[in-house]
């Protein structure tokens, strides 16, 4: 009877006491987690590492119809097209150049090789070879210094996407995901970058200047060096190519043991 | 058709020269000299051409012009010697000619070394 009268007296009490419930809609709860995780400071950051990428797209946008299950791959499809695009006619416009210099270098030599003095016929092949290396290793500095600047952007990216990331794993409830899977990943990304940065980049610019040096002369050969800095440059991106694989290898049949998507 | 025209200077060069040579031999020399001057003058005009392609070709690329115009002039100069130290050695001066061959070694190689030390910059610059 006791138990009956308290049942009652509850209905009674939350039918009679005005409550007040406050209401939020889909856009406050949004922006009160984007504070949260502080996801505008990450991107206001990321734009120093997109560069052009996200030129006349935004970027808040984009996220916020992500998070709302409505991801625009288009945009970021056309971008990357455009962007693989430029960097196609870029490359082609090397080419034409250097083949350009080959053909000028032919038509030369075939002049100065008709000379009857066989010193100023070498002397003059000479000067020229060194003009197409020159112009030839400008256009290689050039390539050299967009691998590094990528490199950097990777790192630096990556470096600031880290914490954010594994906040998100965490508060989604992808502890184990969070906890070993992705740091591997990361570090994985992490390592890629330190290792073009600080080896790969350095044993091919070496590598690179013996060769041109090498081949100046007949006298002067320095080619089994520059062999041997070949075939170790050739390893060591071997294996790291291989350590990259058998990393990202182990992540998806760790996540696909876990029954986790593997995005 | 200007081979036609160098065969035909050249041939009456020789012609000149052969019949001189039994009574002035000390003028063929400037039959000689002659006749080299108008085979080179009627080549000018294909050499201007060449040039002018050569330029264009650059000039459509990221090339140096500079680089190419000086690559140019040093051919330019060693064909001058050419030119001039054959005369010589057909005059018997060899010692003038080789004279002449060291100075053209000398002005090509003070003309490359621009071209020398932008090398040597790239390679400095791309070095760790």
């Amino acid at each position: 009877m006791k138990r009956n009268v308290i049942i009652f007296l509850i209905i009674i009490l939350s039918v009679i006491i005005p409550t007040n419930i406050s209401y939020s809609n889909e856009d406050i709860t949004m922006k009160e987690q984007q504070d949260e995780f502080k996801i505008q400071d990450f991107i206001s950051n990321s734009k120093r590492y997109t560069g052009d990428f996200f030129e006349n797209v935004d970027i808040s946008k984009i996220l916020n119809e992500a998070i709302q299950g409505k991801v625009d791959n288009n945009t970021l499809i056309k971008r990357i097209f455009n962007i693989f695009g430029g960097e196609v006619t870029k490359n082609i416009k090397s080419i034409v150049s250097i083949l350009v210099i080959i053909l000028i270098h032919s038509i030369l030599k075939s002049i100065s090789e008709s000379l009857e003095n066989d010193g100023i016929s070498k002397l003059i092949y000479y000067v020229q070879y060194i003009l197409i290396v020159t112009i030839i290793m400008s256009n290689f500095s050039d390539i050299v210094k967009l691998v590094q600047d990528t490199s950097n952007n990777l790192v630096g990216f990556m470096n600031m996407l880290v914490p954010l990331l594994i906040t998100l794993m965490l508060a989604t409830g992808s502890i184990t995901t969070s906890g070993l899977a992705e740091p591997l990943i990361l570090f994985t990304v992490n390592f890629v970058g330190n290792i073009i940065q600080n080896v790969i980049i350095p044993f091919v610019l070496i590598l690179t200047s013996l060769v041109v040096i090498s081949k100046l002369s007949d006298k002067v050969q320095i080619d089994k060096l520059s062999k041997s800095l070949k075939s170790r440059n050739n390893m060591v991106s071997r294996n790291y190519f291989d350590y990259i694989c058998r990393c990202s290898i182990l992540r998806r049949n760790f996540s696909k043991q876990c029954g986790w998507n593997n995005s | 058709m200007e081979i036609i025209k160098i065969i035909g200077i050249a041939l009456v060069a020789l012609i000149i020269i052969v019949l001189l040579k039994q009574y002035k031999p000390e003028y063929t020399i400037y039959i000689s000299l002659l006749a080299g001057a108008l085979i080179i003058l009627l080549v000018m005009d294909k050499l201007t051409g060449i040039i002018n392609l050569l330029q264009s070709l650059a000039n459509k690329t990221s090339i140096n012009s500079t680089f190419l115009l000086l690559l140019i002039k040093i051919t330019g100069i060693a064909f001058l010697s050419e030119f001039a130290v054959s005369i010589c050695k057909d005059s018997g001066e060899a010692a003038i000619a080789n004279k002449i061959e060291i100075g053209t070694k000398i002005i090509i190689i003070s003309m490359s070394i621009p071209i020398i030390t932008s090398l040597l910059e790239i390679i400095l610059k791309l070095l760790p």
